[in-house]
């Protein structure tokens, strides 16, 4: 079976004033569909920029590309913007939640984008506020949230469209170390559930959720990371592992 | 200086603020000057507000105001309520000063100075009973005499009569008019009160209210002589009561403005609109600034700034720049109102910016400052308040507010924009309506002749060779004279008797002029029927007359009125043809009857000479001023125009009315399309990561323009809805300004909104392309 996400050879580099940045330079990953990965590595090594490439986000500079069967590394503005909406789900380290759009609607944006009818639309929402526990709170705004329920929402905003994969970018970056372990602890359950997660993190305590951890350093992969075995049965039966 | 400390933080803004309070200043200052001085400030005399004019007033003629007669004035000189009173006929006389020059003489009757509460600045009024005197403007002392102290009692020559120089007038009397250079005893004898008299309407009446009398009171007393005049002429009942006839006391002041009061009023409102737009505008631009300096506000806060040294701050920034704008815009207006072509206003000489003016610009220009500034510094105090309340994206209520500010400078400037549009069109449609002759080279100068050296037919024979001469000069394709032009001030209105008239319809009346032979063909005015005057309706000959289509029409109707006859004054003349219908003193409304005589049966001293050139027909001003000193070098050529210039004069109000409202919509518009390019700049600038975040999601470029496109949509659609309701409201309320153009022309509405949907689409594309263009990634990371 192919792998959801393949890059090969991926390279970028942003020119400034005279000045190339390689901020990704020959990149190989393959992320298998149901599969959680983190990636980690120091600042300034290419974590967001990979990110964002894998998020359709940036085209890359040179190397190839394919999302769930399709070769996405050379397509237009307009065509990367309605694969994303179809195949990506997006979750940011502040959250990024609309302030003068209700939880349902900043959950809803994404079909929105995608012309889902409405009754649907209202339907899919909802059913992904619960899959996070935020339901009762569908007709509140941001602002009315904690940290921790408005990354939730933005959770449910993520999974609503149905993604291939959920791309996380240091999710509990601006969550105290219980909201932060609520929050792994729903990535890990939509995991389960079948849900591919790419999570990029610095914290290694959260990097050890994933499946496989990949390290980069000056925009290469210098180090995959396995969850033993053994582990992983144990997580997969339910056990946190520590 | 913190303040200005802080505003060289933001040159761009700054400047943008400071050059709207520096127009809104200006506007003010020239708009102010104009009200101030032309409608609200008292005439410049002691107690102007017991001035009073009487005019005779015919209801059924839109006759406004019409002279009085000897008869009239006898009549209402006396009168309880009036404490004095004096009658002032207007004339011409040659002024012999090497060379003859034309002067404007008023003639007025021995309580002229009395009345008006005027002393001479040099010498004294006339003596008693004085007739060989008079009285010099100080502009003509000034200007001919050279401003000599010793200059009364001396001698100057006035239509080769010598007249001792009373004295010299102050500057500041401009009556009757700004014009008048020399003032000359009037006194009637007995005979000139004899009711015979009384169609010879030529005198205008002032009169001085005696103290605590109300203008009511004497109207009263008014009402009473004028109805004992109907029983002292019985064979002018009928007449009167046709016309629906009346005297009226009107305040000195208000009779004055009266015609220019709708444009000044109406110059007013648009200048206020325009104020208050730039307001919007400028407090649209500072809360954007606040939002972006809420943390330091925060900081200020912390550090134990309380909130009132906060609005204080705030408010000396807005202060301050305002302070600046208005200092530059008041000195504009003071450059520019001297340039300002105001000719045709009354009281023109008297508007200026002075202290009262300046104070009360920069007094509104402040007030708004201070009244934006303290508005800002409770909407940031009230969004400090409320900030735990909302997300992070707290751009958003600022937005809308911006928002309401926009759609409200819209609606002014719709609301304008529509006024000006139906202004300009009036003014098109004026320029365009047939006159009934062709003005174009054609022109035209006026003639006096002194009535003891030019007995009738030395007149005749005058005005014959002078026709003769010009007609010889080379590019003058023909030549003529009429005792009165179109849309000249002078207008001469009479009634006359048809004969075998059934006395249905009411007294026949119509525009009487005298004219010489080749008239019509020199005004290119049509034959109709019958034929025109030659050199053979002399004297000696049957007394003929013509009449225009709409005389024809009036009181000739399905029949013809050639061989007819009509009586005007004791003499019955035949009609010997009809030409066209001419406008001659109003463009609106339908065209009133003409009744023309010939020149060489009439006993005319004063004509205007019509010249029809080949070309530019100034080219050839000098030669008719030879010519006339050919025939006689003592005669003074004065007027000299083209037609064209007095077609402009019938329109300058409406044109000025259309510019006002078209520049003040031209500025509203400009301020309007600038706060909608700074709220969606604005939007854009705050909103970058939200659009990011929307990229992210699957908005594609499109849809972002569409997003912010939303907003320019709501607030344009919002603004236009207001000011086409607002629009409906001043057009109407100016309906009596408009000629051929419906308050609710549909197609004028449609324009309009055509025209501000294209502005606001210009206005929005540039932030919504840039919205498009927002790299998601990069506004993602943005904090």
């Amino acid at each position: 079976m192919p792998p959801l996400i393949h890059l090969e050879g991926l390279t970028k580099v942003f020119y400034t004033d005279e000045i190339e940045t390689h901020a990704l330079d020959g990149v190989h990953l393959a992320i298998a569909e149901g599969e959680y990965v983190s990636i980690a590595g120091p600042s300034g090594c290419g974590k967001s920029t990979l990110l964002s490439i894998l998020g359709l986000l940036h085209a890359p500079t040179s190397g190839e590309y394919t999302l769930n069967g399709t070769p996405v590394a050379r397509l237009s503005t307009l065509e990367r913007a309605r694969i994303r909406n179809k195949e990506v789900g997006f979750i940011f380290q502040s959250f990024n939640l609309i302030g003068d759009l209700t939880v349902e609607e900043n959950v809803a944006l994404p079909l929105t984008y995608r012309k889902t009818p409405t009754a649907e639309r209202k339907d899919r929402v909802q059913r992904a506020l619960e899959r996070v526990g935020m339901l009762h709170r569908i007709k509140h705004y941001p602002g009315q949230l904690s940290g921790g329920q408005q990354q939730r929402v933005a959770v449910a905003r993520a999974i609503v469209g149905d993604p291939s994969i959920v791309l996380a970018d240091e999710p509990t970056g601006n969550l105290d170390s219980r909201n932060g372990e609520s929050v792994m602890t729903l990535l890990r359950d939509l995991n389960r559930a079948g849900a591919t997660i790419c999570m990029v993190t610095h914290d290694p305590r959260y990097a050890k959720n994933a499946d496989r951890t990949i390290h980069l350093f000056d925009g290469r992969v210098v180090e995959e990371e396995r969850m033993p075995a053994e582990e992983h049965e144990l997580r997969e039966s339910g056990f946190e592992v520590g | 200086m913190s303040a200005i400390r802080s505003l060289s933080r933001v040159p761009l803004l700054s400047a943008a603020a400071a050059l709207t309070f520096a127009v809104t200043a200006a506007i003010l200052a020239i708009v102010g000057a104009l009200v101030w001085h032309i409608l609200v400030r008292p005439l410049p005399f002691p107690e102007s507000d017991r001035l009073l004019f009487v005019w005779n007033r015919y209801g059924a003629r839109e006759v406004q105001s019409s002279a009085l007669s000897a008869p009239d004035f006898n009549d209402y000189r006396g009168i309880r309520a009036f404490e004095s009173a004096a009658a002032i006929q207007t004339a011409s006389a040659s002024l012999m000063l090497g060379e003859p020059r034309r002067v404007s003489v008023a003639r007025v009757t021995p309580e002229f100075l009395r009345v008006l509460g005027i002393v001479p600045i040099i010498g004294n009024d006339f003596a008693p009973g004085e007739t060989d005197a008079v009285l010099l403007s100080e502009g003509t002392w000034r200007n001919l005499f050279g401003a000599r102290t010793d200059i009364a009692g001396a001698t100057v020559l006035v239509d080769n009569r010598p007249l001792r120089v009373a004295g010299v007038l102050p500057a500041r009397l401009a009556v009757p008019s700004r014009d008048t250079e020399l003032w000359v005893p009037l006194h009637f004898t007995a005979a000139d009160f004899a009711d015979a008299n009384r169609g010879d309407e030529n005198l205008t009446m002032i009169a001085r209210l005696r103290r605590g009398v109300p203008v009511e009171q004497a109207q009263a007393q008014i009402d009473v002589v004028s109805r004992s005049v109907f029983h002292r002429v019985p064979d002018r009942v009928a007449f009167l009561n046709e016309s629906r006839w009346h005297v009226a006391a009107f305040g000195m002041r208000d009779d004055l403005v009266r015609r220019a009061r709708p444009a000044l009023l109406i110059l007013l409102a648009a200048a206020l609109l325009v104020t208050l737009l730039a307001a919007a505008n400028i407090l649209g631009l500072f809360l954007a600034r606040t939002v972006a300096r809420q943390k330091e506000l925060a900081v200020r806060t912390a550090l134990g700034a309380t909130r009132w040294s906060i609005a204080r701050a705030l408010a000396s920034e807005v202060l301050v720049l305002a302070a600046g704008g208005a200092g530059v815009g008041i000195a504009a207006a003071w450059l520019l109102l001297p340039r300002l072509a105001l000719s045709g206003l009354p009281r023109a000489e008297e508007v200026r910016v002075d202290g009262g003016v300046i104070a009360i610009a920069a007094a509104i220009v402040l007030a708004l400052a201070a009244g934006i500034g303290y508005a800002i510094a409770f909407w940031a105090w009230r969004q400090e308040q409320s900030l735990a309340e909302r997300s992070g994206t707290g751009s958003v209520p600022v937005a809308r507010m911006r928002a309401v500010l926009v759609a409200a400078q819209v609606a002014i400037a719709v609301t304008l924009l529509t006024s000006g549009a139906m202004l300009l069109e009036t003014y098109r449609r004026l320029r365009a309506v047939e006159t009934g002759f062709d003005p174009e080279n054609v022109l035209t100068f006026a003639v006096e002749l002194p009535r003891a050296q030019y007995e009738i037919p030395r007149r005749q024979a005058f005005f014959r060779e002078l026709q003769q001469r010009l007609e010889a000069i080379p590019g003058v394709v023909s030549a003529s004279a009429t005792s009165d032009l179109p849309f000249s001030p002078s207008d001469w209105n009479g009634t006359f008797r048809i004969d075998g008239y059934d006395g249905r319809a009411d007294t026949p009346s119509a525009h009487v002029r005298t004219v010489l032979p080749e008239y019509f063909t020199t005004m290119r005015i049509p034959l109709l029927r019958g034929r025109a005057f030659t050199m053979r309706d002399r004297m000696d000959a049957p007394r003929v007359a013509m009449v225009d289509q709409a005389a024809a029409q009036k009181y000739w109707p399905n029949q013809s009125p050639i061989g007819k006859r009509i009586q005007w004054g004791q003499t019955w003349r035949e009609i010997i043809g009809v030409v066209g219908p001419v406008r001659t003193s109003s463009l609106a409304g339908d065209a009133e009857p003409h009744l023309y005589m010939p020149l060489l049966q009439r006993n005319e001293w004063m004509l205007y000479a019509v010249v029809r050139t080949e070309g530019d027909p100034l080219r050839l001003a000098g030669d008719v001023r030879t010519v006339v000193r050919q025939v006689d070098p003592s005669r003074p050529v004065y007027a000299v125009r083209t037609m064209n210039d007095y077609l402009g004069d019938a329109i300058a109000q409406p044109r000025l009315r259309a510019a006002v409202v078209a520049a003040s919509a031209a500025v509203a518009i400009l301020l309007a399309v600038t706060g909608l390019y700074a709220l969606l700049a604005y939007i854009v600038a705050t909103r970058t990561r939200e659009v990011g975040l929307r990229m992210a999601l699957g908005a594609t470029p499109l849809e972002m323009v569409a997003f912010i496109s939303r907003w320019a949509v709501r607030v344009t659609a919002a603004g236009i809805v207001l000011g086409l309701a607002g629009a409906v409201v001043m057009t109407r309320s100016m309906r009596a300004l408009l000629y051929g153009i419906d308050p609710l022309d549909p197609f004028t509405y449609a324009v309009v909104i055509a025209l501000f949907a294209a502005v606001a689409a210009a206005a929005g594309a540039l932030p919504a392309f840039r919205a498009a263009r927002i790299d998601p990634a990069v506004a993602l990371r943005q904090e």
